[in-house]
């Protein structure tokens, strides 16, 4: 009986009241202002709501109880505005039909009735309270609910058109900033406007009212990504830098700042700067100088006066010329070069490698020296024989000087001969 | 000898001719700077010595074999031999050198091998820069 007085638009209603109660979670289950037909439901909405809404948002969510479901399901959807007017009209209708179908039950049971008549009261006072505030306008739901959204990503057309997009206007940068930019770009020098554009920008990347996109783009690749590369206009008139080949004008000592963070810049793109090709330098084309003719002499005049002084000067060039040695075994092998110590294990024959070819024959028949001139009897026959025997027995002396010693007698004699001669050691007859 | 070594580096120009040296440059200046390697003046008396010495070697080693073959020789030509040598300076001879520590100049206690001092050639030793050396232990 209770389910014939309910209209034919309330029944979706109901069913999705009862079927959907424990499916859907609790800020999308319905808050009921109608009452259910089981006591049990009724409580579990009561505690839901209790729950889940405040004192002054009774009035919203049990307002639209299924618009607002509608409206999470199928967001700023048309047919809310229609909806809600049917789900207003409906609940109205449902309301009394629902509170005479709970009425109508309760009749049958008229024993449990004094027992429950507390609970029931309250319930019903509870009902008709709700019933009472569903005629407040409804509020949109969406403006109360904080739902979690997904983070805007950065699209990569962004990042292209960056150059040619002007600055947000979001950003709001300090006038002193700006102040300070002007004359900072003022002080650089160069192209003022260009400077202060760039600096401005990176001061934009970096304010804290910038969006959090632009915020993370605030990378050192990101930075230059707008910036332009200077280029000078007589770029291919000058000849191609050598590799090895100081320029002073590249010298970054020579300039100030102002052109250096230019050349950074251009650091950054080296395909760009530096041309692959090289030119060939041809050394004698064109006419030499003639600074450097070897045939520079110190003056007399300067040396002449302190000669201490040039020599000590010229052992210091000698000195820095020179490299000094790392370690002792350098210095060691040094002087082995130069012949200052001995060559290890100690060779006794050390400089007499040339010795070793000459025969001992050489060494002990030194009488065919003494052919042409020596006499062939008498004391100096006898001494020269004498002589030669000794150099024989020499191992330490060399040919040569053995040979020399015997030269030498032959000259010193041929000086005596006249004196020798009157004596008569020399026979002038043999 | 060094003096001229000296001053042709520092005169010759880089052809490379002979410039004569004037006589006011023989003077003290440049020889100071062979002289102040050595500990003391008396060992650079004792270096020009040898040099002499060595200089003179070959003819005095000559003539004093003619001196000193007795029964061989005519006694004539021994005594212009005599002569000879002592027309030849001093210094050039063997006997008149008087040895010296090489690096204290020290004119006693050389151990001869070594030319040096027996200090110095005691520290050497201790600190191992002597060939063979070794301390005494039996």
């Amino acid at each position: 009986m209770a389910t014939t007085r309910l209209s034919g638009s309330s029944l979706p209603v109901l069913q999705r009241l009862f079927s959907r109660n424990g499916i859907l979670p609790i800020f999308q289950r319905t808050f009921c202002k109608v009452p259910p037909e089981d006591p049990t439901q009724a409580e579990e909405a009561k505690t839901i709501e209790q729950e889940k809404l405040g004192d002054s948002n009774i009035t919203a969510d049990t307002q639209v109880k299924d618009s607002g479901v509608k409206e999470q399901i199928e967001a700023q959807d048309h047919k809310v505005s229609s909806d809600k007017q049917v789900d207003n009209v409906s609940p109205d209708s449902s309301d009394s039909s629902k509170a005479e179908a709970v009425q109508e039950t309760k009749k049958p049971v008229p024993s449990q009735e004094k027992k429950l008549t507390k609970r029931e009261q309250t319930q019903k006072k509870l009902r008709d309270l709700l019933a009472s505030l569903a005629t407040v306008d409804p509020l949109s739901v969406e403006s109360t609910v904080k739902l979690t959204r997904p983070k805007p990503r950065p699209k990569k057309e962004a990042k292209v058109k960056k150059e040619e997009e002007l600055p947000p206007p979001e950003s709001y940068i300090e006038p002193e900033l700006v102040s300070a930019t002007k004359e900072v770009a003022e002080s650089l020098g160069g192209d003022t406007a260009a400077t202060e554009s760039e600096l401005l920008s990176t001061l934009r990347l970096h304010s804290s009212d910038a969006p959090p996109h632009t915020q993370a783009a605030a990378s050192l690749s990101e930075l230059f990504v707008g910036m332009k590369i200077e280029r000078s206009p007589n770029e291919g008139e000058t000849a191609p830098i050598q590799h090895k080949h100081f320029s002073p004008e590249a010298d970054p000592r020579r300039q100030p700042d102002a052109n250096a963070r230019r050349r950074r810049l251009s650091r950054l793109s080296p395909e760009r700067s530096i041309p692959r090709t090289i030119q060939r330098v041809d050394l004698f084309g064109a006419k030499p100088l003639g600074i450097f003719t070897g045939k520079c002499s110190k003056s007399e005049d300067a040396s002449s006066i302190l000669p201490v002084w040039e020599a000590l000067h010229e052992e210091e060039l000698k000195r820095s010329m020179s490299h000094p040695p790392d370690n002792a075994f350098v210095e060691m092998i040094q002087w082995t070069n130069q012949g200052k110590l001995w060559t290890f294990p100690v060779d006794n024959e050390f400089g007499l490698e040339s010795e070793k070819k000459i025969g001992f024959h050489e060494h002990v028949f030194l009488e065919r020296h003494l052919q042409g001139w020596c006499p062939p009897r008498g004391p100096i026959r006898h001494f020269m024989e004498l002589v030669c025997t000794g150099l024989s027995k020499n191992p330490y002396l060399t040919v040569e000087r053995k040979r020399a010693h015997i030269e030498w007698y032959r000259n010193y004699f041929a000086e005596k001969e006249g004196l020798l001669k009157e004596i008569g050691a020399i026979q002038s007859s043999n | 000898m060094a003096l001229q070594g000296v001053l042709g580096r520092i005169m010759t120009p880089v052809f490379g001719c002979l410039v004569q040296v004037p006589r006011c440059q023989q003077l003290h200046t440049t020889l100071v700077l062979d002289k102040l390697k050595y500990p003391n003046w008396k060992m650079v008396k004792e270096v020009k010595h040898r040099k002499a010495v060595k200089e003179y070697a070959f003819e005095r080693i000559n003539i004093n074999a003619v001196r000193k073959a007795k029964h061989i020789i005519p006694p004539e030509v021994k005594e212009i031999a005599d002569k000879e040598i002592e027309a030849l300076p001093r210094m050039s001879s063997i006997s008149m050198l008087h040895k010296r520590c090489m690096i204290t100049s020290r004119p006693r206690g050389l151990v001869t091998r070594w030319r040096l001092s027996r200090i110095v050639w005691r520290h050497e030793a201790d600190y191992n820069k002597l060939s063979g050396v070794q301390r005494a232990m039996w």
